[in-house]
């Protein structure tokens, strides 16, 4: 079948090979100290390499023209705006705030985000003198929470407002976390449970123990898999990549929203590619089914996976 | 000093942790091997941390005879009593032989295992409770979830041979099921982990290069 694209199987298969050609001349050297029967950078992983370094560039890009003052618009995120209403009603109803970062270890990039919003937070419940309750499942977690919960608390010019056993190591055992911190739910009522980070098969028991104390509830994760329960169980819920957004969106500082343009940016080019190999597949379906390996869809596809 | 040496030590573990992904070369894998030692060390030292934030915030409550110190005492009971006997049955203190950890097993096994089971078989009645909730149709929105729920239940369960077509029934419901999970379900869930890993991407390098230094101190 003669080829439907004005990229032809030859061009992009050129393209292709430049693309390698590139990647290896500038990274795939031998090391010459190393085993030499091993490349420098494996070559299975140069796309996610140039990914990273197409994300790199355009977020110092924007990062350099938000800081010579760009707008750099954000959209309304309704699960962030309520966070200061989570805890502006515990504040009049004086009950405390509780803060659940998930229950994965500290090496789990959500759990260390979960850390930065808590100090927002933290700022925020010493900013309106509201007792702010931390139960963690991880050791390591609670260091890193103590010290969220002390910096946010200096943060709004209130060291004393840090209370160091309100961050509570309850256990490192999945339900016996989720019992204690379902007993802190029922006990201590807060008004306001915020639940971010790394959730797994406890976060409808800690969701749903929420609701019936009556808390206002605003959860947040990437994992895509307890999603649905926030969603049914949560007042609001900050879903996937939103998460990750959130002291970009609290804070507006330059730096950290040139991330975000960066990400979307990123989106944007992987959509394409998308959209690029399902329009390849189907023009060239009838190739496929024949078993032809020399089409312009296997030069694309080749971009992304070597093999 | 207190906030560069941080973030240079950040910068630096980023880097060769990034590198021994990228890199199969035996040097960035042992460096990684290295970092990662180190690591465990670290974790290991700071469960002695939780354990000393258990016990003192523990022994506050009963010493000031909060209304919940009684748990809090069997709490700690249970605590160090488990660790006394998990070192004596290491040593082979009190007659009990060594290696044979039969005491510590059957606590285990008989107490915090069905204990484990019990809080998890919580979640079918929470699961219930939650859907109960979320199907109401009050919405175009929650209606499309009750409908597309409704689907895929009726697509889970076999139809009753009683019911009338319910050969048919069952077959299309299967079917229809399966086109929901791998085509609508699996399309929302690919796009969400997608952003979410472009967000882990930017987080980690908003990390790594220092941008994101809310973590650390003033």
């Amino acid at each position: 079948m003669p080829p439907l694209l004005p990229l032809g199987a030859s061009l992009s298969e050129a393209f292709a090979t430049l693309w390698w050609k590139a990647g290896a001349a500038a990274l795939a050297v031998q090391d010459v100290g190393g085993d030499a029967a091993l490349p420098l950078i494996d070559r299975n992983k140069i796309s996610t390499l140039w990914a990273i370094l197409f994300f790199g560039v355009v977020m110092f890009v924007v990062q350099s023209q938000a800081k010579k003052g760009k707008d750099i618009p954000i959209r309304r995120i309704a699960g962030l705006d309520a966070l200061d209403e989570a805890i502006g009603r515990s504040t009049e109803m004086g009950r405390p705030v509780l803060y659940v970062p998930g229950i994965d270890e500290i090496k789990e990039i959500q759990t260390i985000y979960s850390m930065m919003i808590l100090r927002h937070v933290a700022r925020k419940t010493a900013e309106f003198g509201t007792p702010l309750i931390v139960p963690v499942k991880d050791s390591v977690v609670m260091t890193f929470a103590e010290e969220a919960c002390k910096q946010g608390c200096m943060d709004a010019g209130r060291p004393d407002a840090f209370i160091p056993d309100n961050v509570r190591y309850l256990s490192n055992e999945q339900f016996a976390y989720c019992a204690g911190v379902a007993g802190i739910m029922n006990r201590e009522v807060p008004a306001a449970n915020i639940m971010l980070g790394m959730f797994f098969a406890e976060s409808l028991i800690l969701a749903e123990t929420g609701f019936s104390t009556g808390a206002i509830q605003v959860a947040g994760t990437a994992k895509q898999h307890q999603l649905p329960f926030f969603v049914a169980a949560c007042d609001y819920t900050i879903i996937g990549e939103e998460y990750f957004a959130v002291t970009a969106y609290l804070t507006r500082e330059p730096g950290l929203l040139g991330t975000i343009r960066a990400a979307d940016l990123t989106k944007v080019l992987a959509i394409a590619s998308l959209v690029i190999g399902v329009v390849l597949a189907t023009i060239y379906s009838q190739d496929l089914a024949d078993g032809v390996l020399d089409t312009p869809f296997h030069a694309f596809k080749n971009l992304f996976d070597p093999q | 000093m207190k906030r560069e040496i941080p973030i240079l030590l950040t910068i630096l573990c980023g880097l060769a942790i990034t590198w021994s992904f990228f890199s199969p070369q035996p040097v960035s894998q042992a460096v990684n091997d290295e970092l990662l030692a180190w690591g465990t060390v670290f974790f290991s030292v700071a469960f002695l941390l939780g354990i000393g934030n258990l016990v003192r915030i523990s022994l506050k409550q009963i010493s000031a005879r909060h209304p919940d110190w009684p748990y809090k005492a069997l709490l700690l009971v249970v605590l160090f009593g488990y660790m006394i006997i998990g070192v004596a049955e290491i040593h082979g203190w009190f007659g009990i032989p060594d290696g044979q950890n039969l005491r510590r097993d059957w606590i285990y096994e008989r107490v915090f295992q069905p204990l484990q089971a019990t809080m998890f078989s919580l979640l079918a009645f929470y699961i219930a409770s939650a859907a109960f909730r979320a199907f109401r149709a009050r919405s175009l929105e929650a209606t499309l979830l009750l409908t597309a729920g409704a689907l895929v239940m009726i697509g889970q369960v076999p139809i009753p041979p009683f019911f009338p077509f319910a050969e048919a029934i069952g077959d299309y419901s299967v079917r229809l099921q399966g086109f929901l999970m791998a085509y609508v379900n699996a399309a929302g869930q690919k796009a969400i982990i997608m952003g979410a890993a472009l967000g882990t991407l930017a987080t980690g390098l908003r990390i790594v290069l220092g941008i994101e230094r809310s973590y650390l101190s003033e």
